[in-house]
């Protein structure tokens, strides 16, 4: 080879790192334009709308408001508006010190009386008092998970502004809100945690899959979400797919007074016919694991403990016990979920091998409180206390104490299998969240629970 | 009821008849046109079915070739091949297949039997179609078939075919087909007044649902549910009128529709609606009883007219048969056809000419005969009395020839037998004189029992004189009172008279009887005796004047007790047997219009 060809070469060389350096260096600016299914109506954390609602409004949370802690991927707690914290008395009694400075959307300081304020209306059955630079939470019984609960979504700090806007004092401030529409947020310059490279963020809201899959295509989408079954097929079509653990719980939930379900035999047979394994295989295309458990295998550590394996046998011996002329079973599902409605057909399918009628209908022709139906809920944190006590909020209100006050996951199992035994809650499986991103997209981390992990994502601007 | 009455209750009858039978007939003959129409509007229907059937199959036959033949299906029977398959990639196969191939259902059978990926039922997955792997290759060569295909919804008709794919040692199978529904049924094209359900048969019994036309599941299935359920239990093709409530009724003829066991899937009903016939019977009764009642009332007009042509010198001649049996024989029948009634008319007038003829004849017969009587009677009267004048005259005569000195003793004695039977001339003249000149009656109120009893007792005496059989009187007297317009001294005259004859009828004596009583609208007085009664002749000419059968009788009794009776509108009749006695019944009419009558009679005079 001769000299001139080796300098070239060094010179190419330079200016191809210089130029991927440059690509791969974070920058400020752009609108990342992300799509979601949910159509969220409100974004106050402290509100309980229906599962499929909350769960894109609490990955929609984090960008607008903080939570005292957080837990990491390894649900540990990690500091977040407060700087640290002590349990005594049993943990009856926690006092957590407030990160200074923290500047909220409005301006205005945080203070340890906005902080306790806004977690009395959202923390029900304990006591919150602001003390100097500090809350304290008390409660009647032990409260050994309080950091879990302080760190899901519905505990952030809210302050409610005058003319009712929510202030916070996340990476984002609100823009734009059209409820069920469209969500506009704008960079918070004076954000504790510095400011995100994204100058806005423009969520589209109640777009269905097929539509964000086409304003992708279009070029008119920078981040949408993936059905589980659809990810296999998107990863080898080269997609930028991401995913996270398996953080969605798809169950059947079976409200009270739902006729030939009231009787737990019923519900036991339905929940024995279920082939969970041939679900995750097949409908969702592999993704996820199936699920006998409220919490998955990566956050509980237990959930390998519940059998998942079918047995029609048992689950006939069940139903023989029962009125053979029962009405057939309504299992709701969104219309709008394909997911959730093949899974309603496959459960159909199964309980006929069981002898039980089932009949699948959208929640449009049903009412969907009084039917049993498949149920979709995110778990928003990677804490096993944290992610039970939201899951239990969601099935079994009553058992949330109960889950705070476990001491050890011996403690979590017997709970979670306190709720489970009731067989109002069938679990079918675990999915994880997916989303396609665009090629603008740099930087995205995905976290194992599934939110939008917006505060560090930059996109490439034409022209820079 | 009149012969012109039944006359025409006959022709309106007859005409009625006839049309209501050419109303039956001509319906008769048009249901059977009809339904050899309807019969060949059903076997085209049939037919067009078979043949619309047989390209379908076809049609699923070369969908499910195209299918068998394509990239994606051999890259499932490729994954299949393999030791270790994943199915899970080939969820929406055979719904991405079935669309552009415009299959209803599609499903991807592994060689087990066990579904890789159903189009219809995607949760089906997994599950085993055991039925479809014993066939094994033998699918190639065989057609489509219907198939009772399970969807979450409930069980559908389909018509299938199965095709093997093989690739190495592996076959998958595809099976594929279209719903026979209401769509199908929508895309026969029937005739007017034809429409095709489907009787899908899920369950053994009958299910209203199971039953829908090109509209839909029918509203009110019922009525067709025995036919149905006769199908099920036989299935064969037949047909059967349903009658539909509200609506008119059909003829429904049923297609079994069996699977590849035989098993009864399905029943396609061909309904052919008898609206039209029904209609056309209605028109066709309207029109029947239009022209039946113009067929009447023309009958009746002519009926009566011919009625009247026929019965009016009928009635002609009964009125003047009854003017005839009135005793009016100067009747004429004034007919002028030839036919039979003109020569019965004809036949009548001759009659009658006859009968007056006859009559006049028989007139002047007994006129002579009268006057011979007359004659003889008044010779036999007036000689008994001449006789003994000549007698005398001729005694006197010789008396003054012989021995005038017994002259004057002769002369007086013979005068006073001349004297005497002079007188007895007189009264023999007398009596012809009363005779010849009977008094109008002077009509009032009588009462006939009170009457009777007075003349009884005119001959009280005499029913026991001495010397004399007795007679023995017995009345029996209305218990009403017996009250007749009548004049008092002739009826007593003509009770006298019967009852006198009745004393001279007995003169061995016996029982005088002197009975009244009202029959009807007439009073009768029987006067009956117990003698030697009379002859059978004697009775038929006892009333004629001047007979009599009694040796000293002038004959004017019973004749002047004829004339009373007469001259009151009665009428006298008489009973006897011989040996057993005689009875003279006088029916006297009890009605005022007689006294009207008799009053104008003497006004007349």
């Amino acid at each position: 080879m001769r000299p001139i060809h080796l300098r070239w070469l060094v010179i190419s060389s330079l200016a191809f790192a210089l130029t991927a350096h440059a690509a791969t260096r974070p920058r400020y600016g752009g609108t990342l334009r992300v799509e979601t299914r949910a159509a969220i109506s409100s974004l106050d954390p402290m509100q309980q709308p229906a599962i499929a609602e909350a769960d894109g409004r609490d990955s929609i949370v984090p960008l607008l408001f903080d939570t005292l802690v957080r837990m990491d991927a390894n649900g540990a707690p990690q500091p977040q508006l407060s700087v640290r914290w002590q349990a005594d008395n049993g943990n009856k009694r926690w006092q957590l010190w407030l990160r200074r400075g923290v500047v909220m959307h409005d301006g205005s300081t945080l203070t340890s009386a906005t902080v306790a304020q806004s977690l009395t209306s959202s923390l029900a059955g304990f006591t919150v008092r602001a003390n100097a630079d500090s809350v304290v939470i008390e409660s009647s019984a032990p409260a050994s998970g309080m950091l879990a609960e302080l760190s899901l979504p519905q505990n952030a700090i809210v302050v409610h502004g005058v003319s009712g806007a929510l202030v916070g004092s996340g990476p984002f401030r609100i823009t734009d809100f059209q409820p069920g529409r469209r969500l506009l947020l704008r960079a918070n310059e004076d954000c504790w945690s510095g400011r995100p490279y994204l100058d806005m963020v423009d969520i589209a809201l109640g777009q269905s899959l097929r539509d964000q899959a086409m304003h992708l295509q279009l070029g008119r989408a920078d981040v949408i979400e993936l059905a589980p079954d659809q990810v296999r097929r998107a990863t080898q079509d080269n997609r930028r797919v991401v995913t996270s653990s398996p953080s969605e719980l798809i169950a059947i939930l079976i409200p009270h007074g739902t006729g030939a379900t009231e009787d737990p035999r019923m519900r036991e047979a339905l929940s024995l016919a279920i082939d969970r394994g041939t679900i995750q295989n097949v409908l969702l295309q592999r993704q996820g694991d199936p699920a006998v458990a409220l919490l998955p295998q990566w956050i509980s550590g237990y959930s390998i403990l519940f059998p998942t394996a079918t047995d029609v046998a048992r689950a006939r011996q069940l139903r023989s016990q029962l009125p053979s002329n029962e009405p057939a079973i309504p299992l709701a599902y969104d219309p709008s979920d394909t997911i959730a409605r093949t899974i309603a057909e496959r459960v159909a399918v199964n309980a006929r091998d069981a002898g039980i009628l089932v009949q699948p209908a959208s929640e449009t022709a049903l009412t969907a409180q009084s039917a049993p139906r498949i149920v979709r809920f995110r778990l928003d944190t990677s804490d096993p206390q944290g992610a039970l006590a939201e899951a239990a909020a969601t099935t079994d209100p009553a058992q949330v104490p109960r889950v705070l006050s476990a001491k050890t996951i011996e403690d979590l199992y017997q709970t979670e299998r306190a709720i489970l035994d009731d067989f109002r809650l069938l679990p079918i499986a675990h999915v994880p969240q997916s989303f396609v991103l665009s090629q603008r997209v740099r930087n995205w981390s995905m976290r194992r629970e599934g939110s939008l992990p917006l505060d560090n994502v930059w996109v490439e601007v034409a022209g820079q | 009821m009149s012969l012109r009455t039944r006359l025409v209750l006959l022709f309106t009858i007859s005409i009625a008849v006839c049309v209501g039978l050419v109303t039956w007939v001509a319906t008769l003959r048009m249901r059977a046109a009809f339904e050899a129409a309807d019969a060949q509007h059903t076997a085209a229907l049939v037919a067009q079915f078979r043949q619309e059937f047989q390209r379908r199959s076809q049609e699923v036959c070369t969908r499910l070739d195209e299918v068998t033949m394509g990239d994606a299906t051999v890259r499932v029977a490729v994954e299949a091949a393999r030791p270790q398959p994943d199915y899970s990639t080939f969820l929406d196969e055979a719904h991405l297949l079935a669309e552009p191939h415009h299959l209803d259902f599609l499903e991807l059978v592994a060689q087990d039997g066990t579904i890789i990926s159903s189009a219809q039922w995607p949760a089906r997955f997994g599950y085993k179609e055991e039925w479809i792997a014993q066939q094994g290759e033998r699918w190639s060569s065989e057609g489509a078939f219907l198939k009772r295909e399970e969807l979450p919804d409930g069980p559908v008709l389909a018509l299938v075919a199965v095709r093997p794919v093989r690739i190495a040692e592996t076959t998958i199978y595809a099976v594929g087909g279209i719903g026979l529904d209401r769509q199908f049924l929508a895309s026969l094209v029937l005739p007017s007044g034809m429409r095709a359900l489907l009787y899908t048969n899920t369950s053994p019994g009958f299910s209203a649902r199971s039953l829908e036309d090109a509209g839909g599941p029918l509203a009110n299935a019922s009525p067709l549910q025995p036919f149905i359920q006769q199908l099920q239990q036989s299935p064969r093709e037949m047909s059967q009128v349903i009658a539909w409530p509200h609506a008119s009724s059909e003829t429904v003829q049923a297609i079994p529709l069996q699977g590849r066991n035989n098993e009864l899937l399905a029943i396609l009903l061909v309904a052919s609606s008898r609206h039209d016939l029904l209609e056309l019977e209605v028109r066709l009764r309207k029109i029947a009883f239009l022209v039946g009642g113009i067929g009447i009332l023309i009958g009746l007009i002519l009926s009566l007219w011919a009625a009247s042509h026929v019965t009016r010198p009928v009635e002609q001649l009964a009125v003047a048969a009854s003017d005839v049996a009135a005793g009016n024989w100067d009747t004429h029948v004034d007919v002028k056809s030839s036919d039979e009634i003109g020569q019965l008319a004809e036949s009548f007038n001759q009659m009658t000419s006859n009968l007056i003829e006859q009559r006049d004849r028989l007139v002047q017969t007994e006129r002579v005969a009268a006057w011979r009587e007359l004659a003889r009677r008044l010779a036999h009267e007036l000689k008994n009395p001449l006789f003994p004048l000549q007698i005398t005259i001729e005694n006197l005569l010789r008396a003054r020839d012989r021995s005038p000195e017994q002259f004057d003793e002769v002369f007086r004695e013979s005068t006073t037998t001349l004297l005497s039977e002079l007188s007895n001339l007189k009264a023999i003249v007398g009596r012809f004189s009363d005779f010849a000149k009977m008094p109008a009656p002077q009509l009032q109120s009588v009462d006939v029992n009170e009457l009777a009893r007075r003349a009884l007792a005119l001959y009280q005496a005499q029913f026991s004189a001495p010397g004399k059989p007795a007679i023995t009187a017995r009345v029996d007297f209305a218990a009403d009172p017996a009250v007749v317009q009548a004049d008092p001294d002739l009826l007593h005259r003509a009770v006298s008279n019967l009852i006198l004859n009745a004393m001279d009828a007995m003169p061995e004596g016996g029982t005088l009887t002197v009975r009244t009583g009202n029959r009807g609208d007439v009073l009768r007085i029987d006067i009956g005796d117990t003698g030697t009664g009379l002859t059978k002749e004697e009775c038929e000419r006892l009333f004629t004047p001047y007979y009599t059968t009694k040796q000293h009788g002038t004959g004017l009794g019973l004749a002047i007790v004829q004339s009373v009776v007469s001259d009151h509108q009665g009428k006298i009749s008489v009973e006897s047997e011989p040996n057993l006695g005689t009875t003279f019944h006088i029916d006297l009419p009890l009605t005022q219009a007689i006294a009207e009558i008799a009053r104008g009679a003497n006004v007349n005079q």
